[in-house]
């Protein structure tokens, strides 16, 4: 138990301050020691505004001084950009700017800029939903570029693909999975070849993997959330150590506090212990009122927050009993994040909602007024937060809040 | 000393762009072997540092590089643009127009390059959409089509309202003509049938609309797909099959819709957990690249002169013209298509469609239609289907 927990510490440092991936450090949705504003809206404690030049249902990442975000646009949605700003003016960086090499054809909630991009502090990997991979150093310098529907014929889905990639061990994780060719593959980070590459079930799914404790043989994790299995491969190399069948949420991807794993299901939440060895971790509990509709559930401390349509669920995470429910106003694509016992809740037609999460109470809302589906970034106490037409830099330092 | 130092610049001018068009020209080489997998990207990464580096003199040899390039290797060039436009906007520097109106006016460039040419262009001189899209109806660029149509069926428009309408009828008929796109083709069929043409919309877009179909056949928890059934093996137009709920035979259908929709629902009775077959002969008179474009609403496979050409497994994710694309190549005389339609349960609130269209075109979108296509059937025979009575067509 103690090589889990010292695995999970060094995770949780790697991720530092930054916001590096879909719902941040170790996929949590919980900035790191960060505490946010109780207020925010589109007139509200902006530090600054960008133009974005197309749709984005990814969120933005924040790495090293930038924010970037990636953006799909033309006729088709065929063009496919990554796009940084200074965080600290929102001046543009650079742009760099792709011909989708796969099919765009996506329900029209979403775009081919749905995956979010991923960090490890010196370069970007944006995935975008036609399957093309790209690398990207912090200045905008490319790397390696992969069509991985190219390389996996019929790899698509016509609802449009939304899983985003993650890193472990220098390797980069993808999943593709939908009712046609489905895989998923470890590649890696500097060259930007296979490490592994193994065929997943045809069934939809736009779960993002879950880096999660490195087993006792110091193999990094990733938890691959399949609608029918639940399985850990082995980052660098694609072993499968542990797998679990079990009916999981196609969309509502899971999460990780200390060593209790807990994953949207066909039956609730489920919440797991994980084991040190090779064995699949252990159900504790399942709760059908704290599974999630379509965002993903935020765990923070010791709490279960799940949007079920426009209520937002709370739970205790140790028992899974419910502590309260509170409506908001909304439906949810974006997931919660939340910065100190503040939880920001973004509905589709942007309106920001800030919980406090201790009292399970609303504090404000405040109109945003564009299409919001992207899950939002939280880095040194400023929010940052994507439409499809732009991208906002949430802050006021007089205005930040101690932690309670 | 004065001399020698002289004319050490004077190499050095005369020398210089020509050894840095060299060194390009070796990057864009370098790039230009990227492939699947990663591979070639160490080499073409640093390569990519050079073009990037290029002077913006240099847009149109680099644009020129992506003509025949593998789509990884314009990308990697594509992105290197942008660094070199970013770099010239922030000082200010002139891109160089009349390199990139030639590159622009020769379609033997990549279609995608000479599209961003034109945008660079059209951001530079207001001019530019007035020069040359009236030139780009049939252009093989897309993009550039799909802005050319625009702006002719809008001047098309103009001189309705201003009422010359046989001018405005002659301009709309060549619109139509060139639309390749969905909402263009409505657009511009509205537009002719308001003024009194008779279109063929189906032969326009070749549409194939006169099928043999068999089914129902059985397909609990969606094995129907996997399964093998007679059809699949072979193609006896007088066989008589055990189905899902009894013998059926192949029937005759042929669709009377614009879009070419074969609606399985109606021809076959509705049915839950389901398959169909759908057959058709397609006659060239020579042998040629083409692409099968179809929209389904379930998951369906299609078969060319027995091979499996495509198979998709999504359902229910919203059916439209030119969804799916298989790249063919049929042969001279006869050819066979076999579709197998799936009919799942769908999910709540959604109707359980079970139906598909399926046309054959040029990469551009351009009709290829059977030799053997009738003009139209007998009256009686249209939006019926019948037990079918002899060979296939």
């Amino acid at each position: 138990m103690k090589r889990l927990c010292l695995a999970l510490g060094l995770l949780q440092v790697a991720a530092g301050a930054d916001w590096m991936q879909f719902r941040g450090p170790g996929g949590s949705g919980v900035a790191l020691g960060e505490a946010a504003l109780p207020e925010i809206a589109a007139d509200k404690n902006i530090a600054w505004r960008a133009d974005l030049i197309g749709r984005g249902v990814s969120g933005p990442i924040v790495v090293a001084g930038r924010v970037i975000v990636t953006a799909s646009s033309g006729a088709r949605q065929d063009r496919l950009s990554i796009l940084a700003f200074d965080v600290g003016t929102g001046k543009p960086l650079w742009t760099r700017t792709f011909w989708a090499t796969g099919p765009t054809d996506c329900h029209p909630k979403t775009c081919m800029a749905a995956p979010t991009p991923v960090s490890d502090g010196k370069f970007v990997v944006a995935l975008f939903a036609t399957n093309d991979l790209v690398c990207v150093d912090l200045d905008g310098n490319i790397r390696w570029i992969r069509s991985l529907y190219q390389e996996n014929p019929g790899a698509s889905d016509g609802r449009g693909l939304a899983s985003s990639p993650v890193i472990a061990s220098s390797t980069v994780v993808v999943l593709a999975e939908s009712q046609n060719a489905s895989f998923a593959a470890g590649i890696d980070l500097d060259t930007g070849s296979d490490r592994w590459h193994v065929g997943r079930p045809r069934e939809p799914n736009w779960t993002t993997p879950l880096v999660i404790p490195a087993n006792p043989a110091g193999e990094a994790l990733v938890l691959v959330q399949g609608t029918t299995r639940l399985s850990a491969y082995a980052a660098a190399t694609g072993r499968e150590v542990w797998a679990l069948t079990r009916g999981s949420h196609p969309i509502a991807s899971g999460c990780l506090s200390g060593n209790s794993l807990f994953v949207p299901g066909e039956k609730g939440l489920a919440a797991f212990e994980l084991q040190p060895g090779p064995e699949p971790p252990k159900l504790l509990w399942e709760k059908i009122t704290l599974n999630p509709s379509t965002a993903s559930p935020l765990v923070h401390d010791g709490r279960i927050f799940a949007l079920r349509g426009s209520i937002l669920a709370v739970g205790d995470a140790t028992t899974g009993q419910m502590i309260g429910q509170l409506r908001l106003k909304g439906s949810f694509s974006s997931s919660p994040v939340a910065a100190g016992d503040l939880i920001y809740c973004f509905s589709e037609d942007g309106l920001a909602q800030v919980v406090r999460g201790s009292k399970a109470a609303l504090l404000s809302a405040g109109a945003f007024s564009e299409t919001i589906l992207g899950t939002p970034a939280i880095a040194d106490g400023a929010l940052y937060v994507r439409s499809d037409r732009h991208l906002w830099k949430v802050h006021e330092a007089k205005a930040r809040l101690t932690r309670e | 000393m004065l001399l020698v130092l002289t004319c050490a610049i004077a190499c050095e001018l005369a020398d210089g762009p020509a050894t840095a068009d060299i060194d390009l020209q070796q990057a864009i080489q370098t790039i230009r072997k990227v492939g699947p997998n990663g591979n070639g990207s160490p080499d073409a990464s640093r390569a990519w540092r050079k073009v990037a580096g290029a002077d913006v003199s240099r847009l149109g040899q680099i644009l020129a590089g992506m003509d025949g390039a593998n789509s990884l290797a314009r990308n990697w060039l594509r992105s290197a643009l942008d660094e070199i436009l970013e770099r010239a906007r922030k000082d200010v520097v002139v891109l160089p127009q009349k390199t990139l109106e030639a590159f622009l006016a020769d379609q033997k460039h990549d279609a995608q390059a000479r599209r961003l040419a034109y945008e660079l262009l059209a951001d530079m001189d207001k001019t530019i959409p007035d020069r040359f899209l009236p030139q780009m109806l049939d252009d093989p660029s897309p993009d550039l089509r799909r802005d050319a149509i625009n702006r002719a069926f809008d001047d098309a428009e103009k001189l309705a309202r201003a009422g010359s309408t046989a001018d405005a009828l002659t301009l709309h008929r060549k619109v139509f003509a060139a639309a390749r796109e969905r909402s263009q083709i409505d657009r511009s069929v509205q537009r002719l049938r308001l003024l009194g043409e008779k279109v063929d919309l189906a032969r326009h877009l070749g549409l194939v609309l006169d099928w043999k179909l068999a089914g129902p056949f059985p397909n609990e928890q969606q094995k129907g797909m996997s399964a093998v059934y007679p059809p699949e093996q072979k193609i006896d137009l007088q066989a008589e099959y055990q189905g899902k709920t009894g013998k059926i035979r192949w029937i005759a259908y042929y669709s009377t819709d614009d879009y070419g929709l074969v609606d399985l629902n109606k021809a076959l009775g509705k049915h839950q957990e389901a398959v169909a077959y759908a057959c058709t002969d397609f006659t060239t008179r020579q042998a040629q690249d083409a692409e099968l474009r179809i929209g389904c609403a379930t998951a369906f496979k299609v078969w060319l002169n027995s091979e499996l050409v495509l198979e998709r497994g999504d359902a229910y994710t919203g059916m439209s013209l030119d969804h799916y694309l298989a790249r063919v190549h049929l042969r001279k005389d006869n050819n066979v298509l076999l579709l197998k339609i799936a009919q799942d349960t769908p999910p709540p609130q959604v109707a359980a469609l079970w139906q598909f269209q399926l046309r054959a075109c040029d990469p551009s979108g351009a009709a290829i239609l059977s030799a053997t296509r009738p003009g139209g059937p007998p009256s009686e025979e249209r939006s019926t289907a019948k037990p079918e009575q002899g060979s296939s067509k």
